[in-house]
């Protein structure tokens, strides 16, 4: 699974590189979001602006990454595309996460 | 429209099928794993494109993916097993079945988990249980039934 993640202004940036976060991949990006969040930051902003798709294992993978974050650091996405709010609207994620509209705002907001 | 074979070289020979009705838009037969799953839900994209909103598509790629990896999960445990999918035009909207050979539902019953309530701590999140959530909130007609040893869900999705 490709995941680039970079430092930027205090916050730790990772891009997916993916167009799904599904059943066939949850595992594997849990695992290497725990390794990369290894590098210490006090945000970690998940860019999803390149995925189109988020099933139910993508979403609770999401969830557990955040769990694991918490209570020191927290997750924070960006970039949303409309399948991918639908499924967080539908099950009120919406409302636990802090979403940006796209990654640059997600940077602005501390660092501008 | 003949059956397409959407999963990988490693499915099991397809049994005879009687041929879908005259609105059927689609039918697919899919390997019960996460692969296939994913494929059967790009060749619907491509199929149906032309004649539905992204959004109507968006949505009923979300629940034919939670319906799909429940059987591959649930149904049969991992160990795959065969998976029909028939997709046909009502008007102004689309219905669809699908059905497997695996286990049947708990109870009988589709699961009707609870939204998730306001205000949770972070630590009480959960991190699964979501699907039949979603399916119940896109789907419209939902209605499981066990015929013999087949599962076999019905639902409409409406086009908007």
């Amino acid at each position: 699974m490709n995941l680039y993640a970079e430092a930027q202004a205090g916050a730790l940036h990772v891009q997916v590189n993916e167009d799904r976060i599904d059943a066939a991949v949850a595992i594997r990006f849990k695992d290497q979001m725990r390794e990369i969040a290894l590098q210490p930051s006090d945000r970690v902003v998940l860019d999803l602006s390149r995925v189109s798709f988020v099933d139910s294992s993508g979403l609770g993978a999401i969830v557990a990454v955040m769990k694991a974050l918490a209570p020191a650091r927290r997750l924070e996405l960006a970039g949303l595309t409309p399948n991918v709010a639908k499924v967080f609207r539908l099950t009120r994620m919406d409302s636990v996460f802090t979403i940006h509209p796209g990654p640059e705002a997600a940077a602005l907001r501390h660092g501008g | 429209m003949a059956a397409d074979f959407a999963a990988g070289p490693q499915r099991a020979p397809a049994a005879p099928h009687p041929p879908p009705g005259p609105d059927a838009v689609l039918h697919l037969v899919l390997e019960a794993d996460p692969i296939s799953v994913r494929h059967v839900l790009r060749v619907m994209r491509t199929r149906l494109a032309a004649e539905l909103s992204d959004s109507a598509a968006g949505s009923l790629e979300i629940v034919l993916a939670e319906i799909l990896n429940n059987i591959v999960k649930h149904a049969y445990r991992g160990a795959g097993g065969r998976i029909d999918l028939h997709i046909g035009r009502a008007p102004g909207a689309l219905l669809c079945r699908v059905s497997d050979q695996g286990c049947a539902m708990p109870g009988g019953v589709l699961p009707d988990p609870a939204r998730l309530p306001p205000g949770l701590a972070i630590a009480d999140l959960p991190e699964g249980g979501f699907g039949w959530r979603i399916v119940r909130d896109l789907a419209q007609d939902l209605h499981y039934r066990r015929d013999g040893s087949s599962n076999i869900l019905r639902f409409r999705m409406a086009l908007d």
